[in-house]
This record gives structure tokens, C-alpha cells and sequence, in this order.
């Protein structure tokens, strides 16, 4: 059943999806500039950039097939993530409206990167794939107790379904934060992005990728990174619209961009004043937090 | 129709085929005809879904499939076929051994043991194709002959004779002093005999049955067997046994927990923490293994967590009823799919493997690379059984994997909701050790360049058999899962192309054709513009080589196994612990040993242990009394050989002897 609204909805979804995340990162990159002095870039440098990336040829440092495709696979998979999230409660292609089955789909971004990295020869993507790997290891187990907070506490799996019947608990809130934790490091922002790590290994993953095809990666991973954001925004601005009707989601819509781009110049901030963690640090920490957040789910059996 | 008959005689006609004279007719002739009895077998399996339960009596064992025996059966003879068609090439890699007949002997009994135990209705024969599928599946798994094989065999070996052959045998023992008659001791006369017994024999029954289960399974603190036994033996075999083997000792636990014990809320909660501690313990063991084949091997320990999870989260809440019934039925459900997705993709994946032995020798992750270049067919497979095991969309390992998180999240019990956390963890550390498995051998560039070809068509197409299966189920799970839901029975959402339960649904096609399109459109749209070749960049380092700048298989995840060090540290030694009671078991059948076996090529030799068995020259009880005479009638035939009699005498002799005993009688 198509109407209206979802024809609405679902092109002002895609348009954000297609245009916005470059201009968060234009939004960061201000936001650091600022904060060291400087004016920085306009806001559409990066959109600039990738332009330059995809008018440059690239350099094929292998045979294999993997290394051509991987950009474009994980283009598509954050794309397909970015797609079953609610835009003012309407999904654009709603294949599945679970939240298990949406950090899969996250997941796929950092797979296809990982295999691309080992497609190659070089140490440096090697070393910056197995850091991906590890950050993920230590991510999926505090995400996994945040499903477990949100099915106690709405009864619900479904994105949607969580956001219309959640109870406001004090593990709820904690769980909040660690989602947002959660989802900070895997998106490999920097006290976390040991990965990518430009200094250091060169670009990990990325280290043998150029013109178009880096483009395409830059491209895909500045999609993941919002679409991470907006299912954060869209678990703290739809519980308050139940029950969704249109003119709710109206008015969702815009506030769900409102807090993305609000949250954006917070994690520019945290990025410019913080140094990037070691990646045994980062696996320390996470272990302990892991531990913590087994006590949230604990508590939000009990009813806390 | 009764396929299994027909099945039974190829399986025969198979071992037959041992009395060829060469090595490659045998193990062709006999692995061809184990691909067609599994087939059989798979014409059993449509056949019993189309036309419904069957009940009949093949050489006097009593034969019944019904919904459950079904599904195991469908993962027998799909591993089967698989495995059957990869050896057929595959075997020629052992022709050094020359023990053609006995692999044709032990191939084709294993499969066939493994597809009665799923299908017999009788305890005793339950047991006695156990007994066969264990006897058989020692003499496979040592056949390579090397000493580290022959060890893991025999740990193999006198754990299923410990932990198996005895509680199995002692609950038969149990079973029949309740019925009172072996002929009738079918599961429902021993379920209904035992509802009646008192609460001390059905827990003892119950904690048998357990044991004997959990040890084939695999399933911690019993897993300990497993990853030496399943590398040690040929690839074919070794998927064979992760595929299969340890499916069965599932079987066994669902028909005894649901059929003859009885599901319950303790019994469900022991099977899914088992569960929950299994996966953690194969799964982190399997992360920092180099050895391709034992990493596979603790990642079918790990798998199996998985499956055991879903299996107790059914046992603890079907019984509640209501809405509990249903989330019990959707775990039962998401293991038993389990079973079988596991069996396909883990079944794949040791084909791929047995294939890079098969091309390169080599089973050291660290040493391999590069190999994508030259077995672009084999790397595919292994890609898409890797992904599909790392439970990534669409591929048949998410499916399961997902319904049995929801299963446990919406379980509403603190226990199994963080069986379900561990189990999304697990979930990445099974993505990580894959991405390690996958790329090690495949990508980058090789060690050495040495001259790699890929495999005979016959290994690549069982193992896409498998392969394509793993996608196939993924993206139409409706192909399987009413066969696989019959046992089980979850109320769940199921169309023709959504599959999912109450309101999660996921359309596996629909998210697939988005994956395809949109990586195709962005391709069209962005194609990699004229491309310049280049050797990788190495920051102008001089000193390394080309094939070593990259990281080895047993660098990829050092960081995460250092700070997790103490869980190794605290299953070590556990592991240790497991490992010296073995020892004493060894050392006590050693001490009865004693009684039966003498050294002789040095007199006075006390046997302390296996290694000086294996050593000297030994005689066997039996071997000391009849040897007096078989060295008379040794030394009689060289004597008699020896002296020159003409042919008149040696009849007069004969002659005068047979009038001798005629007179004698008289």
C-alpha cells in the first residue's frame, strides 16, 4: 500500500541519505578548525574532495576482483542500511525493520573494507584491517546488551517497535549512553580511529586505494557514519511522537535532522581535543565497560 | 517408497568395491557410489515430506521417519553427497597410504550408520549404529597413519568409549529394565515407561543421555576431542564429522528430550548455559588458531553452542506455554535450522580446506597467500561459506543465527538473554576468525611463487554444492524451512519470500536485490576509470621481502587475545585438568592391558605407557596361546617344503594317515 506520505517521506529520506552526509563532515571539519584557531573549509569541501576522487583514475596494486568491487559493495550495504531506517516513521525500502538485522547490514560496510584490506599485499591495510576487526570485536558485544535492554523493556526487536513502547528507566538511560558509545566507535571517530589511522598505517584498509575507488570508500563510510547517527536521533526523537501519525512524522522528520546535525559539532569537539587511543587501550576499556553494561541489562531485568 | 533400501545397497555395493585391484578404481568407484546412495537418501527426504511419515522394517530393523529423523536425514545425505563427490578426486592425495578398502570399507559404513541412527525407531539399533558410526569414524580419522593423527584418534577413541559407550549403554541397560523386552524398546513404549518410573531413574536416565550427547556434540567441558580428531582425518572425512557426526548426537538430544524425557524448565536452562559457555570456549579457542582445519574444527564446538542455545531456550519454555510456548518454539526452530545451515556452510568449508591441501600441501594459514589468483573457483566457495558462517545477510547462517537471538531476547529470563548477548558477540569473533580464514590463504600474494592449480572439477563441485546452497537457502529460505519447522513447530511469519517472526520479518530477496542493484548502479554510474597498474607500496623499505610484508595468520588479532588472556588462561586449564583424568583412564586401561599384552623383543619391558606399546614388538594373550602351534605348523610347512618327497609318497603318506583314522574310528 503506497500513499502519498510514503512517496513524501521516502524522497526526503533518500536525498538526505544521497547529499547530507559529506556536509556533516564539512560540519566537522569547521567545528576543529575553530577550535584551533583557524576558519577552516567551507562546508562543501568534502563534497569538493570526493568530486577530485572521482575524476581521478586509480592505481590497481592487485589482480583481484575483491579489491575493484569492495568500494561499491559497501557503498550499497551502507546505503541498504541507511534505507530500512525510519524517516519520520516511514522506512525507505523496508525489507526488514529489525535492529539485529540493521547493524548486520552496518556490519557489511566494515566487512567489504576488511576484505579489501587483505586483497592486498601490503602490511599497512593488513595491520589497519585486523584493528578493524578488533574494534568490532569489542563494539557487537555492547550493542548485543543494548538489544537486550530495549526487547525487556518495549517487548520489541523492531526499530520502531522500540521507540513507540519504550518505559523511561534508569537502566534505559544508561543504555543510551552506551549505545552512544557503542555507535561513536564503531562509526571510527578519533580517539577511536585506530583503523584508519593516517599517521600511523597509512589509511589501514585504505592505504592502496586511490582516485575513484577511494572516492567511492570515502563515500560509503561517511554514510555509515551518518546512518549510525540517525538511528541514534531516531530513538530519541520518535518516542516522544507516539502514537506516529503523518503530521507526527512531519514533524519528526526535520527533528531527527535537527539532532544529527546537532550531535555532529559535539563529536567534531570530542574528536578535536581528544588523541588517538591504542588499540590495546581501546580493547582494555571495552572489556571493563562490557562487564558494566552486563550489570544494565542485569538491572533492567530487575525492573530498574 | 522405501529409498533407504536402495540406499543401503549402493552403500554396500560401495564397500564392495574394495576387492578392485587399484587405488583409484577403489576409492572412485566406492566414493561415486556413496554420492548415489546419498542420493537415495535425498529421494527419501522429498519423499517422506511430500507423502508424510514413514514406518517400515528393512532387514528386521524397525525403520520410522518422521518430521524430526526427516531434517537429520536431509542433512545427511546433503553432507553426504557433498562429501562423496569431493572425494572422488580427493582421495588420490593419500594414494601413498594405498588403504583403499579400508577407506572404501569405513566411507561408505560412516555415512550409512550416521543415516540409520537418524531413522531406526529401536534403542538398541539407535545404539548399535552408534557404535558403528563411532568404530568407523576412528579407523577414518587416523588414516593418514602420522603419529600426531594416531594420538588424536585414539583420544577420540577412548572418550567415545568413556563418555559414550558406557552411558549409552547403561541408559539402554535402564531402558530395558523398564520396558522388559528388547524387541519392543521403540522411543514412545520408553517414553511412556519411563513417565511412570521414579524421579532418581529418569534423572539418571536424563544425566546419561546428557553426557553421551554432549561428548559427540562436542559441547564444552567435553569439546576437548574434537579439534585434534576432526583436522587429523582426510578433509572429505572431516566434513563428514563436523558436518554430520556431531548433528547426530543433536539428534539424539532433541529425540530424547523431546520425545522420550521430556522437555522442562531445568533441563532447558542446563542445555542453553552449556550452549551459551560452548560457544564462547570454541569460538575464542578458534580465534587465535593458525592450523586452517583446527580452526574450523573449534569453530564447529562454537557452532554448536549455538545450536544447543537454541535447542534449551525451546526445552526451558515450551513447556510454560501461551506466548512462552511460541518464543520456546521459534529457539527449538532457530536450532534446528541451525543444524542444518551449519552442516552446509562448516561442510563447505573444510571441502575448501581439504582443497588448499589438495593444491599446496600446506595446512599452515601462516604460510599460505595469494592463492585467490589461481583457485578463483575454490576462493568464491570459500568466501560464501565464510560470510554465510559469520552469520552476514543473505547467506543461510544469518537466518538462524538472528531467530535465535530474538528467541533469547524476547525470552524475557535474564539467563538466556545473555546466552543471546554472547551469542551477538560470539557472532563477530566468528566474522573475525573468518575474515583470518578466508584471507590468509586468499589474499595478498604468495610466501614463494610456486606453480598452484586449481582443483579437479569434481572437489569444486561438492563443494558448491554446499556453497551455492548456503546462498540459495539464504535468499529463499521457503525452500527449507517448512521442513525444518515441522519438528519444531514456531507460529512463524513465513511467505513466499518473508521469513521472520511476529512482527521482525526480513525479506532476504528484497535485501539482496537492494545489495545487487544499488553495488551495480553505483559501479555503472562510478566505474573505476582507466587504471594504472602498480606493485603495492611498501614505504621504500628494502630489508623485507615481497611475500613477507604483510601480516601472518597468527599476528591478525594478538591485541584482543592478550587482553582476554585470562579466559585462556582459566579454559587452559581446565583443558589440563580434562587432560590428565584422560591420562589416568589411559593409565588404568593400561594396567588391565598389562594382563593381556607382553613385549618381547626385550624380555622384562613393564608397559608404563601407550608410546612403548606402539614401540616394541608386542604379542597379544590370544597371539601367546595359539602361537606354540601356529610356529609348529609354521616350522611342519618349511620342513615339509623342504624335503623333496615325490608325489607317490606324499599320497602313500596321505593314504596311510586317512586309513589310519578310518581304522581308528572303527
Amino acid at each position: 500500500m503506497i500513499d502519498l506520505y510514503d512517496i513524501l517521506f521516502g524522497v526526503i529520506g533518500a536525498l538526505i541519505v544521497f547529499i547530507v552526509p559529506p556536509y556533516l563532515d564539512g560540519i566537522s571539519r569547521r567545528v576543529k578548525a575553530r577550535i584551533q584557531y583557524r576558519i577552516g573549509p567551507p562546508l562543501s569541501q568534502t563534497w569538493y574532495d570526493l568530486r577530485k576522487l572521482f575524476g581521478l583514475p586509480s592505481v590497481l596494486p592487485t589482480d583481484s576482483g575483491l579489491f575493484k568491487w569492495a568500494p561499491y559493495l559497501a557503498l550499497a550495504s551502507a546505503l541498504t542500511a541507511a534505507f530500512m531506517l525510519p524517516f519520520g516513521g516511514y522506512a525507505l525500502f523496508n525489507y526488514s525493520n529489525n535492529l539485529i538485522v540493521f547493524f548486520y547490514v552496518v556490519v557489511m560496510v566494515s566487512v567489504f573494507l576488511m576484505l579489501a584490506g587483505f586483497s592486498v599485499q601490503n602490511a599497512f591495510s593488513h595491520i589497519g584491517s585486523t584493528r578493524e576487526m578488533t574494534l568490532l570485536l569489542t563494539v557487537e558485544p555492547l550493542l548485543a546488551v543494548v538489544y537486550g535492554v530495549f526487547a525487556y523493556n518495549s517487548g520489541s526487536l523492531n526499530i520502531l517497535g522500540i521507540a513507540m513502547n519504550l518505559k523511561p528507566t534508569v537502566s534505559l538511560v544508561l543504555a543510551y549512553i552506551v549505545l552512544f558509545y557503542a555507535l561513536y566507535m564503531e562509526s571510527g571517530f578519533v580517539p577511536f580511529d585506530v583503523a584508519e589511522a593516517e599517521q600511523e598505517v597509512i589509511g589501514g584498509p585504505l592505504a592502496e586505494y586511490s582516485g575513484r575507488l577511494l572516492g567511492v570508500f570515502y563515500y560509503a563510510i561517511y554514510i555509515k557514519r551518518f546512518t549510525l547517527l540517525w538511528l541514534f536521533s531516531t530513538f530519541i526523537v520518535l518516542p516522544f511522537c507516539k502514537p506516529l501519525t503523518p503530521e507526527k512524522a512531519a514533524i519528526a522528520l526535520p527533528l531527527q535532522l535537527l539532532i544529527v546535525f546537532g550531535l555532529y559539532p559535539v563529536i567534531a569537539s570530542l574528536e578535536a581535543t581528544n588523541a588517538r587511543l591504542r588499540i590495546d587501550h581501546i580493547v582494555k576499556t571495552n572489556v571493563k565497560v562490557f562487564f558494566i553494561s552486563l550489570a544494565i541489562l542485569a538491572m533492567a531485568f530487575v525492573g530498574w | 517408497m522405501d529409498f533407504v533400501i536402495y540406499a543401503l545397497m549402493a552403500f554396500l555395493a560401495g564397500a564392495l568395491m574394495g576387492f578392485l585391484k587399484e587405488y583409484k578404481a577403489v576409492v572412485r568407484a566406492s566414493s561415486f557410489l556413496g554420492f548415489i546412495a546419498s542420493a537415495f537418501l535425498f529421494f527419501q527426504v522429498v519423499d517422506v515430506y511430500i507423502n508424510g511419515a514413514l514406518k517400515t522394517n528393512i532387514l528386521g530393523i524397525p525403520i520410522s521417519i518422521d518430521s524430526l529423523s526427516n531434517l537429520f536425514l536431509l542433512v545427511v545425505s546433503l553432507i553426504g553427497m557433498a562429501s562423496s563427490l569431493f572425494s572422488v578426486n580427493y582421495m588420490d592425495y593419500y594414494e601413498k597410504k594405498g588403504k583403499g578398502w579400508v577407506y572404501a570399507l569405513t566411507f561408505n559404513t560412516f555415512i550409512m550408520s550416521m543415516a540409520f541412527i537418524v531413522i531406526v525407531n529401536s534403542f538398541e539399533w539407535f545404539v548399535f549404529f552408534w557404535e558403528l558410526m563411532t568404530l568407523s569414524s576412528f579407523i577414518l580419522v587416523f588414516f593418514s597413519e602420522e603419529k600426531k593423527d594416531i594420538d588424536a584418534s585414539l583420544k577420540y577413541y577412548i572418550t567415545m568409549h568413556f563418555l559414550n559407550t558406557f552411558p549409552l549403554f547403561l541408559s539402554l541397560g535402564i531402558a530395558y529394565s523398564l520396558v522388559g523386552s528388547f524387541s519392543k524398546l521403540t522411543f514412545p513404549v520408553i517414553a511412556a515407561a519411563l513417565a511412570a518410573a521414579p524421579l532418581i531413574t529418569k534423572a539418571t536416565f536424563t544425566i546419561l543421555l546428557l553426557i553421551t550427547f554432549m561428548t559427540k556434540a562436542g559441547v564444552a567441558p567435553f569439546h576437548y576431542w574434537l579439534p585434534d580428531a576432526h583436522p587429523a582425518a582426510p578433509s572429505n572425512v572431516s566434513a563428514l564429522l563436523s558436518g554430520t557426526m556431531i548433528k547426530v548426537a543433536v539428534y539424539g538430544l532433541v529425540r530424547s528430550v523431546f520425545t522420550i524425557i521430556g522437555p522442562s524448565a531445568i533441563l532447558g536452562y542446563t542445555i542453553a548455559s552449556l550452549g551459551t559457555i560452548t560457544l564462547i570456549v570454541g569460538t575464542l579457542y578458534a580465534l587465535r588458531e593458525t592450523i586452517g582445519k583446527r580452526l574450523l574444527a573449534y569453530h564447529s564446538v562454537g557452532q554448536m553452542g549455538y545450536i544447543w542455545l537454541g535447542i534449551g531456550i525451546g526445552a526451558a519454555l515450551i513447556p510454560k506455554g501461551g506466548v512462552y510456548a511460541a518464543i520456546g518454539a521459534l529457539g527449538l526452530f532457530a536450532g534446528l535450522f541451525h543444524v542444518l545451515n551449519h552442516a552446509i556452510f562448516k561442510g563447505s568449508l573444510f571441502l575448501s580446506a581439504g582443497a588448499i591441501i589438495y593444491a599446496t600441501g600446506e595446512k599452515d594459514l601462516n604460510n599460505l597467500g595469494g592463492l585467490g589468483r589461481y583457485m578463483k573457483a575454490t576462493a568464491l566457495a570459500a568466501l560464501f561459506a565464510s560470510l554465510a558462517i559469520s552469520g552476514i545477510p543473505p547467506f543461510n547462517g544469518f537466518l538462524s543465527k538472528w531467530l535465535i537471538y530474538i528467541a533469547g531476547y524476547y525470552s524475557t529470563s535474564l539467563l538466556l538473554a545473555i546466552g543471546a548477548v554472547m551469542a551477538v558477540f560470539i557472532s563477530a569473533a566468528t566474522l573475525a576468525s573468518f575474515m583470518k580464514f578466508y584471507s590468509a590463504p586468499f589474499g595478498g600474494e604468495m610466501p614463494e611463487e610456486k606453480p598452484v592449480k586449481e582443483v579437479p572439477l569434481m572437489m569444486l563441485a561438492g563443494q558448491w554444492l554446499l556453497a551455492g546452497l548456503a546462498l540459495l537457502i539464504g535468499v529463499f529460505p521457503r525452500i527449507v524451512v517448512p521442513l525444518v519447522n515441522l519438528p519444531a513447530g514456531a507460529p512463524l511469519k513465513l511467505t513466499l519470500f518473508t521469513y521472520g517472526y511476529s512482527a521482525s520479518t526480513f525479506i532476504p530477496l528484497y535485501f539482496a536485490g537492494l545489495i545487487v542493484v544499488l553495488s551495480l548502479a553505483t559501479y555503472a554510474l562510478l566505474k573505476p576509470r582507466e587504471t594504472v597498474k602498480a606493485k603495492p607500496w611498501d614505504c621504500g623499505s628494502t630489508y623485507v621481502e615481497e611475500g613477507e610484508y604483510k601480516v601472518k595468520a597468527d599476528g591478525y588479532y594478538l591485541w584482543f587475545e592478550q587482553k582476554i588472556g585470562s579466559f585462556y588462561r582459566f579454559t587452559d586449564w581446565a583443558y589440563s585438568f580434562g587432560y590428565s583424568i584422560l591420562k589416568y583412564i589411559v593409565k588404568s586401561y593400561l594396567w588391565i592391558a598389562r594382563f593381556f599384552v607382553k613385549i618381547v623383543d626385550t624380555p622384562y619391558t613393564k608397559v608404563e605407557s601407550i608410546e612403548e606399546i606402539r614401540e616394541h614388538e608386542v604379542m597379544y594373550i590370544d597371539e601367546e596361546v595359539f602361537k606354540p602351534l601356529v610356529r609348529f605348523i609354521k616350522v611342519a610347512g618349511n620342513v615339509l617344503s623342504g624335503v623333496r618327497l615325490g608325489k607317490f609318497i606324499a599320497l602313500t603318506v596321505i593314504l596311510v594317515v586317512v586309513i589310519g583314522i578310518l581304522f581308528a574310528l572303527l
